[in-house]
Protein backbone atom coordinates (compact mmCIF):
# COMPACT_ATOMS: atom_id res chain seq x y z
CA UNK A 1 0.00 0.00 0.00
CA UNK A 2 1.29 3.05 -1.08
CA UNK A 3 1.63 6.61 1.17
CA UNK A 4 -1.41 7.97 -0.24
CA UNK A 5 -3.34 4.88 0.22
CA UNK A 6 -2.37 4.50 3.41
CA UNK A 7 -3.55 7.91 4.37
CA UNK A 8 -6.60 7.92 2.65
CA UNK A 9 -7.55 4.54 4.66
CA UNK A 10 -6.43 6.62 7.95
CA UNK A 11 -8.59 9.32 7.38
CA UNK A 12 -11.48 6.82 6.38
CA UNK A 13 -10.58 5.17 10.21
CA UNK A 14 -10.46 8.33 11.63
CA UNK A 15 -14.14 9.77 10.23
CA UNK A 16 -15.66 6.56 11.30
CA UNK A 17 -14.46 6.96 14.96
CA UNK A 18 -15.36 10.56 15.06
CA UNK A 19 -18.71 10.34 13.75
CA UNK A 20 -20.36 12.99 14.04
CA UNK A 21 -20.77 16.30 11.94
CA UNK A 22 -19.57 18.45 14.38
CA UNK A 23 -16.23 16.22 15.80
CA UNK A 24 -15.65 16.28 12.04
CA UNK A 25 -16.04 19.58 11.41
CA UNK A 26 -13.88 20.17 14.90
CA UNK A 27 -10.88 18.31 12.97
CA UNK A 28 -11.56 19.85 9.77
CA UNK A 29 -12.75 16.29 8.59
CA UNK A 30 -16.05 17.37 7.00
CA UNK A 31 -15.74 17.55 3.48
CA UNK A 32 -13.71 14.56 3.30
CA UNK A 33 -16.75 13.05 5.55
CA UNK A 34 -19.53 14.53 3.28
CA UNK A 35 -17.98 12.66 0.00
CA UNK A 36 -16.92 10.00 1.80
CA UNK A 37 -20.86 9.35 3.10
CA UNK A 38 -22.15 10.44 -0.39
CA UNK A 39 -19.65 7.96 -2.37
CA UNK A 40 -20.80 5.26 -0.29
CA UNK A 41 -24.22 5.73 -0.39
CA UNK A 42 -25.16 6.86 2.67
CA UNK A 43 -27.12 9.54 4.26
CA UNK A 44 -24.81 12.95 4.18
CA UNK A 45 -26.22 14.84 7.19
CA UNK A 46 -27.42 18.96 6.54
CA UNK A 47 -24.24 19.91 8.35
CA UNK A 48 -21.85 17.96 5.73
CA UNK A 49 -24.02 18.61 2.64
CA UNK A 50 -23.84 22.65 3.71
CA UNK A 51 -19.73 22.09 3.69
CA UNK A 52 -19.80 20.84 0.88
CA UNK A 53 -21.89 23.50 -0.95
CA UNK A 54 -19.49 25.85 1.16
CA UNK A 55 -16.76 24.58 -0.55
CA UNK A 56 -17.90 24.56 -3.64
CA UNK A 57 -18.62 27.95 -3.61
CA UNK A 58 -15.30 28.72 -2.28
CA UNK A 59 -13.16 27.16 -5.06
CA UNK A 60 -15.26 28.72 -7.68
CA UNK A 61 -14.44 32.19 -6.42
CA UNK A 62 -10.73 31.34 -5.38
CA UNK A 63 -10.08 30.41 -8.85
CA UNK A 64 -11.55 33.67 -10.46
CA UNK A 65 -9.74 35.91 -7.36
CA UNK A 66 -6.58 33.89 -8.32
CA UNK A 67 -7.12 34.81 -12.27
CA UNK A 68 -7.36 38.27 -10.76
CA UNK A 69 -4.79 38.39 -8.70
CA UNK A 70 -2.51 36.68 -11.36
CA UNK A 71 -3.43 39.15 -13.81
CA UNK A 72 -3.02 42.19 -11.47
CA UNK A 73 0.35 41.86 -9.74
CA UNK A 74 3.25 42.23 -11.57
CA UNK A 75 5.68 39.56 -9.55
CA UNK A 76 6.04 35.82 -8.83
CA UNK A 77 3.10 34.64 -6.56
CA UNK A 78 3.49 31.75 -4.45
CA UNK A 79 0.13 30.06 -3.38
CA UNK A 80 0.37 28.95 0.50
CA UNK A 81 -1.76 26.33 2.40
CA UNK A 82 -5.56 26.73 1.27
CA UNK A 83 -5.91 25.58 -2.49
CA UNK A 84 -2.29 24.57 -2.75
CA UNK A 85 -2.66 21.94 -0.04
CA UNK A 86 -5.94 20.84 -1.76
CA UNK A 87 -4.51 20.33 -4.70
CA UNK A 88 -2.17 17.82 -2.85
CA UNK A 89 -4.80 16.52 -1.20
CA UNK A 90 -5.05 12.51 -2.65
CA UNK A 91 -8.16 11.25 -4.32
CA UNK A 92 -10.86 10.71 -1.56
CA UNK A 93 -9.76 13.03 0.93
CA UNK A 94 -10.62 17.17 0.30
CA UNK A 95 -9.66 19.84 2.00
CA UNK A 96 -11.35 22.78 3.07
CA UNK A 97 -10.16 26.50 2.60
CA UNK A 98 -11.56 30.07 3.40
CA UNK A 99 -9.25 32.61 1.92
CA UNK A 100 -5.96 32.64 -0.69
CA UNK A 101 -2.40 33.28 1.30
CA UNK A 102 0.05 34.78 -1.00
CA UNK A 103 3.75 35.43 -0.66
CA UNK A 104 5.65 37.57 -2.84
CA UNK A 105 9.26 39.73 -2.81
CA UNK A 106 7.51 43.17 -2.42
CA UNK A 107 3.99 42.76 -0.57
CA UNK A 108 3.38 46.70 -1.01
CA UNK A 109 3.76 46.68 -4.44
CA UNK A 110 1.22 43.47 -4.89
CA UNK A 111 -1.38 45.07 -2.87
CA UNK A 112 -0.79 47.96 -4.87
CA UNK A 113 -1.64 45.95 -7.66
CA UNK A 114 -4.60 43.96 -6.57
CA UNK A 115 -6.13 47.98 -5.34
CA UNK A 116 -5.41 48.81 -9.04
CA UNK A 117 -7.38 45.96 -10.60
CA UNK A 118 -10.12 46.57 -7.96
CA UNK A 119 -9.99 44.40 -5.16
CA UNK A 120 -10.45 46.40 -1.64
CA UNK A 121 -9.81 46.34 1.81
CA UNK A 122 -12.10 45.82 4.76
CA UNK A 123 -12.86 47.96 7.63
CA UNK A 124 -10.26 46.19 10.67
CA UNK A 125 -9.03 47.86 13.58
CA UNK A 126 -5.79 45.31 13.54
CA UNK A 127 -2.84 46.45 13.24
CA UNK A 128 -0.83 45.29 10.55
CA UNK A 129 2.18 47.55 10.35
CA UNK A 130 4.37 45.01 11.47
CA UNK A 131 2.56 41.80 10.90
CA UNK A 132 3.63 38.83 8.35
CA UNK A 133 1.08 39.98 5.97
CA UNK A 134 -0.86 42.96 4.89
CA UNK A 135 -4.78 43.30 5.26
CA UNK A 136 -6.94 41.21 3.90
CA UNK A 137 -8.22 42.46 -0.08
CA UNK A 138 -11.60 41.17 -1.16
CA UNK A 139 -12.55 41.38 -4.95
CA UNK A 140 -16.19 42.70 -5.44
CA UNK A 141 -18.76 40.05 -4.56
CA UNK A 142 -16.03 37.08 -4.03
CA UNK A 143 -15.97 36.04 -0.67
CA UNK A 144 -12.34 34.55 -0.49
CA UNK A 145 -10.06 37.15 0.58
CA UNK A 146 -6.66 37.29 -0.40
CA UNK A 147 -3.89 38.05 2.44
CA UNK A 148 -0.20 39.08 0.68
CA UNK A 149 2.30 37.78 3.22
CA UNK A 150 5.88 39.42 3.30
CA UNK A 151 6.72 36.85 5.07
CA UNK A 152 5.81 33.60 7.21
CA UNK A 153 4.04 34.03 10.18
CA UNK A 154 6.14 32.26 12.74
CA UNK A 155 6.86 32.32 16.84
CA UNK A 156 9.19 34.63 17.54
CA UNK A 157 11.94 31.91 18.76
CA UNK A 158 11.84 30.80 15.37
CA UNK A 159 14.13 31.43 12.17
CA UNK A 160 12.30 31.57 9.09
CA UNK A 161 14.16 31.74 5.84
CA UNK A 162 14.52 35.30 4.25
CA UNK A 163 11.18 35.48 1.44
CA UNK A 164 13.92 36.38 -1.64
CA UNK A 165 15.29 32.63 -0.01
CA UNK A 166 12.28 30.60 -0.21
CA UNK A 167 11.11 31.91 -3.67
CA UNK A 168 14.50 31.11 -5.27
CA UNK A 169 13.79 27.52 -4.54
CA UNK A 170 10.17 27.81 -5.35
CA UNK A 171 8.28 25.14 -7.37
CA UNK A 172 5.16 25.15 -9.97
CA UNK A 173 2.08 24.98 -8.29
CA UNK A 174 0.35 21.96 -7.91
CA UNK A 175 -2.66 23.58 -8.86
CA UNK A 176 -2.23 22.97 -12.38
CA UNK A 177 -1.71 26.58 -13.17
CA UNK A 178 1.72 27.11 -14.62
CA UNK A 179 1.59 31.16 -13.86
CA UNK A 180 1.16 30.30 -10.15
CA UNK A 181 4.35 29.18 -7.84
CA UNK A 182 4.10 27.03 -4.29
CA UNK A 183 6.98 26.68 -1.85
CA UNK A 184 9.10 23.83 -2.34
CA UNK A 185 7.37 21.13 -0.01
CA UNK A 186 10.17 20.89 2.38
CA UNK A 187 9.93 24.57 3.08
CA UNK A 188 5.77 24.34 2.89
CA UNK A 189 5.55 20.71 5.42
CA UNK A 190 7.35 22.95 7.86
CA UNK A 191 5.76 25.89 7.93
CA UNK A 192 2.41 24.41 7.81
CA UNK A 193 3.58 22.32 10.62
CA UNK A 194 4.01 25.26 12.76
CA UNK A 195 1.08 27.31 11.31
CA UNK A 196 -0.90 24.27 12.85
CA UNK A 197 1.03 24.46 16.25
CA UNK A 198 0.10 28.59 16.08
CA UNK A 199 -3.17 27.53 15.59
CA UNK A 200 -4.53 24.68 17.13
CA UNK A 201 -1.70 22.51 19.05
CA UNK A 202 -1.84 18.43 18.69
CA UNK A 203 -5.91 19.47 18.45
CA UNK A 204 -7.09 18.77 14.91
CA UNK A 205 -6.53 15.76 12.43
CA UNK A 206 -7.06 17.73 9.82
CA UNK A 207 -3.69 19.63 10.63
CA UNK A 208 -2.31 16.27 10.18
CA UNK A 209 -3.43 15.55 7.36
CA UNK A 210 -1.95 18.56 5.56
CA UNK A 211 1.89 18.00 6.93
CA UNK A 212 1.56 14.17 5.72
CA UNK A 213 0.27 15.08 2.03
CA UNK A 214 3.13 17.46 1.90
CA UNK A 215 5.96 14.98 3.47
CA UNK A 216 4.48 12.87 0.60
CA UNK A 217 5.16 15.61 -1.70
CA UNK A 218 8.52 15.86 -0.53
CA UNK A 219 9.28 12.45 -0.87
CA UNK A 220 8.62 12.18 -4.49
CA UNK A 221 10.76 16.17 -5.10
CA UNK A 222 13.72 14.84 -3.02
CA UNK A 223 15.48 11.06 -2.36
CA UNK A 224 16.36 12.36 0.63
CA UNK A 225 13.15 14.29 1.90
CA UNK A 226 12.92 13.13 5.39
CA UNK A 227 16.61 14.12 5.97
CA UNK A 228 15.26 17.48 4.66
CA UNK A 229 12.48 18.13 6.30
CA UNK A 230 14.13 17.30 9.57
CA UNK A 231 17.65 19.78 8.64
CA UNK A 232 14.89 22.64 7.80
CA UNK A 233 12.87 22.19 10.68
CA UNK A 234 16.09 22.55 12.50
CA UNK A 235 17.35 25.57 10.67
CA UNK A 236 13.83 27.00 11.24
CA UNK A 237 14.37 26.40 14.69
CA UNK A 238 11.38 24.40 15.11
CA UNK A 239 12.49 20.75 15.25
CA UNK A 240 10.64 20.17 18.03
CA UNK A 241 7.61 21.31 16.61
CA UNK A 242 8.23 18.80 13.49
CA UNK A 243 9.61 15.80 15.56
CA UNK A 244 6.03 16.22 17.49
CA UNK A 245 4.07 16.65 14.76
CA UNK A 246 5.26 13.56 13.21
CA UNK A 247 4.76 11.73 15.96
CA UNK A 248 1.06 12.67 16.24
CA UNK A 249 0.88 11.39 12.28
CA UNK A 250 2.72 8.10 12.82
CA UNK A 251 1.39 7.63 16.12
CA UNK A 252 -2.20 8.79 16.27
CA UNK A 253 -3.53 9.46 12.70
CA UNK A 254 -1.10 7.04 10.94
CA UNK A 255 -1.44 4.39 14.07
CA UNK A 256 2.36 3.26 11.71
CA UNK A 257 4.08 3.44 15.45
CA UNK A 258 3.36 3.62 18.99
CA UNK A 259 2.42 7.21 20.41
CA UNK A 260 4.80 8.92 21.49
CA UNK A 261 4.96 9.25 25.41
CA UNK A 262 5.08 13.07 25.00
CA UNK A 263 2.05 12.69 23.26
CA UNK A 264 -0.25 11.10 25.49
CA UNK A 265 -1.32 14.31 27.26
CA UNK A 266 -3.28 15.16 23.94
CA UNK A 267 -4.54 11.68 22.95
CA UNK A 268 -8.20 12.67 24.05
CA UNK A 269 -7.80 15.90 22.20
CA UNK A 270 -6.80 14.21 18.90
CA UNK A 271 -8.98 11.18 19.07
CA UNK A 272 -12.57 12.64 20.27
CA UNK A 273 -12.86 15.96 21.73
CA UNK A 274 -14.58 18.99 20.36
CA UNK A 275 -12.69 21.58 21.81
CA UNK A 276 -10.77 23.02 19.51
CA UNK A 277 -10.22 26.24 20.56
CA UNK A 278 -7.20 28.04 21.77
CA UNK A 279 -5.24 26.58 24.81
CA UNK A 280 -5.84 27.74 28.00
CA UNK A 281 -3.41 29.79 29.77
CA UNK A 282 -1.92 26.95 31.26
CA UNK A 283 -2.26 24.85 28.58
CA UNK A 284 -0.53 27.46 26.29
CA UNK A 285 2.50 27.21 28.37
CA UNK A 286 2.81 23.75 27.80
CA UNK A 287 2.57 23.60 24.16
CA UNK A 288 4.70 26.06 24.35
CA UNK A 289 7.14 24.55 25.94
CA UNK A 290 6.97 21.06 24.22
CA UNK A 291 7.56 23.22 21.08
CA UNK A 292 10.82 25.74 21.81
CA UNK A 293 13.76 24.80 21.61
CA UNK A 294 15.73 24.77 25.01
CA UNK A 295 18.10 27.59 23.85
CA UNK A 296 15.02 29.57 23.01
CA UNK A 297 13.28 28.70 26.20
CA UNK A 298 16.54 29.66 28.52
CA UNK A 299 17.49 32.53 26.39
CA UNK A 300 16.34 35.84 26.73
CA UNK A 301 13.34 35.10 24.46
CA UNK A 302 12.79 32.12 27.49
CA UNK A 303 11.37 34.54 29.84
CA UNK A 304 8.47 35.47 27.56
CA UNK A 305 6.72 32.47 27.60
CA UNK A 306 3.06 34.39 27.69
CA UNK A 307 4.72 37.36 25.20
CA UNK A 308 2.91 37.14 21.38
CA UNK A 309 5.04 34.80 20.25
CA UNK A 310 4.15 32.29 22.88
CA UNK A 311 1.71 31.02 20.29
CA UNK A 312 2.32 33.06 18.11
CA UNK A 313 -1.26 33.67 17.14
CA UNK A 314 -2.19 37.05 15.21
CA UNK A 315 -4.65 39.67 14.70
CA UNK A 316 -7.59 37.72 13.59
CA UNK A 317 -5.33 36.42 10.11
CA UNK A 318 -5.60 32.88 10.62
CA UNK A 319 -9.01 32.31 10.50
CA UNK A 320 -11.59 31.09 13.56
CA UNK A 321 -9.74 28.35 15.25
CA UNK A 322 -11.86 26.29 14.20
CA UNK A 323 -11.40 26.81 10.39
CA UNK A 324 -8.12 25.60 8.13
CA UNK A 325 -6.18 28.14 6.82
CA UNK B 1 -28.30 29.31 -40.67
CA UNK B 2 -27.23 27.50 -37.43
CA UNK B 3 -30.09 27.58 -34.80
CA UNK B 4 -29.31 29.21 -31.55
CA UNK B 5 -28.37 27.22 -28.88
CA UNK B 6 -28.37 27.27 -25.19
CA UNK B 7 -25.08 28.07 -23.55
CA UNK B 8 -24.06 29.00 -19.88
CA UNK B 9 -23.53 33.05 -19.29
CA UNK B 10 -20.12 34.53 -19.72
CA UNK B 11 -18.67 34.31 -16.14
CA UNK B 12 -20.46 32.08 -15.11
CA UNK B 13 -18.65 29.27 -13.25
CA UNK B 14 -20.14 25.65 -11.57
CA UNK B 15 -18.88 23.01 -9.54
CA UNK B 16 -20.69 20.15 -8.05
CA UNK B 17 -21.38 19.67 -4.41
CA UNK B 18 -22.17 16.29 -3.66
CA UNK B 19 -25.38 15.22 -6.30
CA UNK B 20 -26.33 19.33 -6.19
CA UNK B 21 -24.35 22.15 -8.24
CA UNK B 22 -23.19 25.11 -6.71
CA UNK B 23 -23.07 28.36 -9.61
CA UNK B 24 -21.39 31.24 -9.39
CA UNK B 25 -21.71 34.73 -11.55
CA UNK B 26 -17.98 36.13 -11.07
CA UNK B 27 -19.05 39.31 -12.53
CA UNK B 28 -22.03 39.95 -9.95
CA UNK B 29 -20.68 37.45 -6.84
CA UNK B 30 -24.56 36.18 -7.80
CA UNK B 31 -24.67 32.39 -6.55
CA UNK B 32 -27.22 29.33 -7.20
CA UNK B 33 -27.71 26.16 -5.99
CA UNK B 34 -29.30 23.42 -7.74
CA UNK B 35 -30.95 20.31 -6.21
CA UNK B 36 -30.01 16.74 -7.99
CA UNK B 37 -33.03 17.10 -10.54
CA UNK B 38 -31.67 20.43 -11.20
CA UNK B 39 -28.52 19.60 -11.70
CA UNK B 40 -29.10 16.77 -13.98
CA UNK B 41 -31.02 19.23 -16.35
CA UNK B 42 -27.51 21.53 -15.98
CA UNK B 43 -26.07 19.37 -17.49
CA UNK B 44 -28.10 18.16 -20.40
CA UNK B 45 -28.78 21.27 -21.73
CA UNK B 46 -25.15 21.83 -21.68
CA UNK B 47 -24.90 18.61 -23.62
CA UNK B 48 -27.08 19.42 -26.27
CA UNK B 49 -28.17 23.03 -26.53
CA UNK B 50 -32.22 23.06 -25.85
CA UNK B 51 -34.69 21.74 -23.11
CA UNK B 52 -36.11 19.72 -26.13
CA UNK B 53 -32.84 17.93 -27.02
CA UNK B 54 -32.11 17.39 -22.80
CA UNK B 55 -35.30 15.25 -22.30
CA UNK B 56 -33.44 12.49 -24.54
CA UNK B 57 -30.96 12.35 -21.51
CA UNK B 58 -33.28 12.45 -18.91
CA UNK B 59 -35.70 9.47 -19.40
CA UNK B 60 -38.96 10.22 -17.34
CA UNK B 61 -38.94 14.00 -17.29
CA UNK B 62 -41.79 15.75 -17.49
CA UNK B 63 -40.92 17.64 -20.73
CA UNK B 64 -43.18 20.16 -19.19
CA UNK B 65 -40.72 21.06 -15.88
CA UNK B 66 -38.34 20.55 -17.54
CA UNK B 67 -39.38 23.46 -19.81
CA UNK B 68 -39.89 25.40 -17.41
CA UNK B 69 -37.04 24.76 -15.24
CA UNK B 70 -34.47 26.18 -18.31
CA UNK B 71 -36.73 29.05 -18.78
CA UNK B 72 -35.93 29.84 -15.33
CA UNK B 73 -32.55 29.61 -15.73
CA UNK B 74 -32.56 31.77 -18.82
CA UNK B 75 -34.56 34.35 -17.30
CA UNK B 76 -32.48 34.25 -13.99
CA UNK B 77 -29.34 35.00 -17.08
CA UNK B 78 -27.61 31.14 -16.21
CA UNK B 79 -28.56 30.46 -19.91
CA UNK B 80 -27.95 32.21 -22.90
CA UNK B 81 -28.55 31.75 -26.90
CA UNK B 82 -25.25 31.14 -28.09
CA UNK B 83 -23.87 28.95 -31.18
CA UNK B 84 -22.71 25.33 -31.22
CA UNK B 85 -19.53 25.26 -29.33
CA UNK B 86 -20.20 29.21 -28.89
Amino acid sequence: MGDRERLVRAVGDAIDRLGTPDALGGHGLDLTGAWRAHAAGDPVPDELRRSARNAALVELAADEVLDRARSAVRQPLVVLKGPELAAHYPEGLHRPFWDLDLLVADAPGAAADLVAAGFTAGATDEDYAHHHHLPPLSAPGLPVPVEVHRTLGAQTWARVPPTVDLLARAVPSATGRDDLLALDPVDHAVFVANHAWRSAPLGRLGHLVDVQVLRIAARERHPDADLRLRAAARAWRLGRVWSLTVAAIEGELLGSRPLDPRLWPFRSRLRHTNDHSLPTRRGEFLYAALARPLTARFGPLGRSVRGPGATGRSPSSDGPPNRPA
Amino acid sequence: MAAALLAPAAGLRWRPALDELVLLDVATGRSWLLDPAGAAIWHAVLATGSAAAALDRLPGADPREVEDFVDGLVAAGMLVAGRPGG
